[in-house]
Order: C-alpha cells, then sequence, then structure tokens
C-alpha cells in the first residue's frame, strides 16, 4: 500500500488554522455540558446455564461531554471532550455472571474542529470518517437493537452441545458489521453538504484512512432517507497479520406515517495471504406509532469472519417508548447462532429492559 | 447503497441532521430544560448558568432577564435585548451603586429626596 504523504498534510492543516486565526477576530463564545446514563437488566441462557445481569447498555453507554465553540467571522472554532462512564459493560457480559465488574472512564472524544463554508476540519479522538456508515438507523429502536449486534452480546460464549462445555468463541468473535475504524485519533475533512449531501475523508495512526459519503434528507410525502457509505484501509494499524480493507454501507427510510426499514451490509478483506473475505447482512422492519412508540424485528448474518465456513446469525424484536423526551424506557428479545463446520453449537438467548435517561 | 447515495441528492429531498445511535440522542435533557445541554458560558448573554425557561421562551438570555426584573424594567416581546457591552456596562453601574450606599453623600441624597417628598405633599395640602 503507498502511503499517504503526512507532511504535507500537516503543514496544509497547521498554515489553515493560522490563517483563520489570524484574520478573524472572535465574535461569540459558548460551553456546554450534557451527557446519558443508559442502563439495562438482562436475563440470558446459553443453553447450559442462565442468569440476570445489570450493567451498562453499550449500544449507547454512559457518558457526559463538555462542547465549547467560539465563532469568528465566518469561522467556528469548536472542541468536544467526552468520556464514556462504564461498569459492566453489556458487550462483555458472559455465563456464568460473577459480579459488577470494573468501573471505567474511558476517552471518547478528544476533538478540536474548524467549521465553515470550506467544511469542517477536525483534529484529535472522534469519529473516523467511515464511523456509523453502517449504522445508519431511523427505526426509533436503536437504543436497544441496531446492526452493532454484538454490543449486547458480544462476550457470551457459545457452548459445544456435544461435550457441554465452552467452546472457546464469543458472538462477538464472529460478528460484525464492519462499520469503519470507530473513534480514532484522526485528521478529518468533512466537505459542505450539498442538498444533505456531504464527503468525509480521514488519516489516522498506523497510516490508516477512511472515506464516506453522507446522505439525509426528507421528502413530502415519502419521509425520512438517510444512506452511508464508507471504506477503510488499515494499512499498518494493529496487530501484525490483522490489517485489511473494507467496505460498509447502510440505508434507513422511515415513512411519514411511522413504517420504517433498514438495510447494512459489509465485507472485509483482510491482507493476510490464503485468508478469506467476511461478510454482513442486517435487516430490520419497524413502526413508529402514537408519537412515543417504536418497534421492530430484526435479522443479521456474518460470514466467514472468525473461521471459514461460519455462518453467525441473530434474530431479534425490540420495543421503545418515550414518555418524555428526554426519557426512553426498551425492551428486547434476541436470539444468536453459530452453525460452523464441525461442530454443534447451543443457540445464545437474551431478554433485555433497561432505560436511557438524557440529562 | 452507493448508487442511492448518488442518486438521492437529486430528487430535491429537504435535508435534516442525522444523529448516529450510538451518540447522545438530540433534544432536551432532564435537568438541563430544552436544549438538552447545560450552558456553562454564553457570551451572548454575557456570562455562565442555565437559561431560565421564561428566558427561553422569551428569546431573552437569562441574565439579561433576571436584571431587567430586578431593577423593574421590562423587556416586552420582541423589544431590543441589550446586547453583551451594554448589559456589563449596567452590571458596572449597578455594582457601582451599591458600593456607594453606606457612603454620607449617599444617605443625605436620600434624606434630601425624602424632604423632596415632603415638600410636594405639603404643596399639595
Amino acid at each position: 500500500m503507498k502511503k499517504p504523504y503526512c507532511g504535507s498534510t500537516l503543514i496544509t492543516f497547521v498554515s489553515f488554522v493560522a490563517a483563520l486565526l489570524y484574520f478573524s477576530p472572535a465574535c461569540a463564545v459558548e460551553a456546554k455540558l450534557s451527557g446519558q446514563v443508559n442502563q439495562l437488566i438482562m436475563w440470558a441462557d446459553n443453553g447450559e446455564d442462565n442468569d440476570i445481569f445489570i450493567g451498562d447498555n453499550e449500544n449507547s453507554s454512559t457518558r457526559f461531554r463538555f462542547t465549547g465553540s467560539e465563532e469568528f467571522n465566518g469561522v467556528t472554532a469548536g472542541i468536544t471532550i467526552e468520556f464514556d462512564v462504564e461498569r459492566n459493560l453489556s458487550a462483555n457480559f458472559d455465563l456464568p455472571n460473577r459480579g459488577d465488574g470494573t468501573f471505567r472512564l474511558l476517552d471518547r472524544w478528544l476533538d478540536a474542529t474548524f467549521a465553515g463554508a470550506f467544511g469542517k476540519v477536525s483534529l484529535g479522538k472522534g469519529s473516523g470518517a467511515a464511523d456509523g456508515t453502517a449504522e445508519v438507523d431511523l427505526s426509533g429502536t436503536s437504543v436497544i437493537t441496531y446492526s452493532g449486534v454484538d454490543n449486547t452480546a458480544g462476550g457470551f460464549t457459545f457452548i459445544n452441545k456435544t461435550t457441554h462445555l465452552p467452546s472457546g468463541t464469543t458472538v462477538g468473535d464472529t460478528r460484525s458489521n464492519f462499520d469503519g475504524l470507530s473513534r480514532n485519533s484522526r485528521l478529518r475533512y468533512d466537505t459542505p453538504k450539498f442538498a444533505g449531501f456531504s464527503l468525509a475523508g480521514s488519516l489516522t495512526n498506523g497510516n490508516a484512512w477512511e472515506v464516506s459519503g453522507w446522505y439525509a434528507a426528507e421528502f413530502d410525502g415519502l419521509g425520512k432517507v438517510a444512506v452511508a457509505f464508507g471504506y477503510v484501509d488499515t494499512n499498518d494499524r494493529g496487530a501484525i497479520g490483522s490489517e485489511f480493507t473494507q467496505w460498509d454501507g447502510s440505508l434507513s427510510w422511515l415513512a411519514p406515517f411511522g413504517l420504517n426499514v433498514t438495510f447494512a451490509m459489509g465485507q472485509r478483506n483482510p491482507d493476510a495471504a490464503g485468508s478469506v473475505k467476511a461478510d454482513n447482512g442486517y435487516v430490520k422492519v419497524g413502526w413508529q406509532f402514537g408519537s412515543i412508540h417504536a418497534a421492530s424485528v430484526e435479522y443479521g448474518q456474518t460470514k466467514d469472519l472468525d473461521t471459514r465456513g461460519d455462518k453467525s446469525k441473530n434474530y431479534g424484536l425490540a420495543y421503545v417508548i418515550k414518555p418524555w423526551q428526554s426519557v426512553e424506557l426498551y425492551a428486547g428479545a434476541r436470539l444468536y447462532e453459530l452453525d460452523r463446520r464441525g461442530a454443534s453449537l447451543d443457540d445464545i438467548k437474551q431478554i433485555m429492559a433497561g432505560t436511557r435517561i438524557k440529562f | 447503497m452507493s448508487i442511492a447515495l448518488l442518486a438521492l441528492p437529486g430528487c430535491g429531498g429537504k435535508p435534516f441532521v442525522y444523529n448516529p445511535p450510538s451518540e447522545i440522542p438530540e433534544g432536551p435533557g432532564v435537568f438541563s430544560g430544552k436544549d438538552g445541554e447545560f450552558i456553562l458560558y454564553d457570551s451572548k448573554s454575557g456570562k455562565g448558568g442555565k437559561k431560565s425557561k421564561a428566558a427561553v421562551e422569551a428569546g431573552a438570555p437569562a441574565a439579561v432577564k433576571s436584571s431587567t426584573e430586578k431593577t423593574g424594567a421590562a423587556v416586552a416581546a420582541g423589544e431590543k435585548v441589550p446586547d453583551s457591552t451594554e448589559y456589563r456596562e449596567f452590571q458596572d453601574f449597578l455594582e457601582w451603586k451599591n458600593s456607594k450606599q453606606d457612603a454620607k453623600e449617599y444617605q443625605e441624597f436620600l434624606e434630601w429626596k425624602k424632604w423632596k417628598e415632603f415638600k410636594k405633599w405639603q404643596e399639595n395640602q
């Protein structure tokens, strides 16, 4: 892979910021604090054992953030500092349940931005350009189910039906929506929006890079549509031998009468010789009704991620009620299956309920 | 997906800001109110503090609203709200005025005002 020329990128960015600051006197400053608490209770069964878990919903974890901005003549300089405040993440649950887990304070965003008619330039830790491109979802139930299905079950180990012992393979080993490189320390550029459409590109450590396209618009009589597409090349990022290229995309449509349909798909192509491409597909159909209710059903499948020939699938149901604008109450159920050559594995079942409260 | 991405912008929809499902949702907060964010500092209102509901509804910065309530000066809907420089100058004036209230000259001024009121009352008898 040809490495991007980082020196010229850096000089361009520094010159750009210096020019903005030199020619534009500050005229408005804002600093804000916001956050949310998102906790759930889950019953889970791996075919041999079952238990109840209480912890943080990794779909949209408990967190707080500071944002600030200063407006110059046509340019807004901004900062975002955001932390996860987590204990007992739903993505790490496994049987048997041994306790509350450990507390962690984790940096999510440490980001500096400059935005204006030229678009937006971001430097620091934050979403890479392709982060979220496989997760576009207008269903209203994404707080409990969306294409990142391992967020509620990634830690559960499949049990071998023959030996009744753990197989050593978890849901998280076999499932991915191939959604960019999440949040990383990057230099990112977003183009201005044109009729709801924009492009983004980012460069991160290890010479990894991401590009993406985004669209979100509402049509009279047809409702809302959101679409995203992303591409990633990890280059030297990550462990030796784990490098890959990857593409993904997602589309969600919400009709004016509440029906909604969401698709996500992606493919990872590992660089390692002899490796096989892994694919993911996800579909969700939902209904929003009575202005505060949303319900959905989902199906997803990832193939060949952990072992060649694997088919890791899930089925799910979700219901969310929003009695007040700042409070969501939710319930969901999911069933995970792993079809693996030469092995017979128990399904994993889970039933969940919880609440997300924005403060 | 990529075909939809390229084709849809030409269809004339009204753009909206999409909020990813994993991020903090848009909208109000339990404690932060309508904006969903505690305002730690806002140069337009001159100082920190969360906007009061009444001030938000009136479209006036909270700090300006509270100072006008204190001084009894009404801000009618649609009336121009003082900018931050004017507001800061007014605060300085109030501070200066309060600091002078124990002074001998100020007490004498109050006595003089009472005497003027007494004279006016006498004339009306």
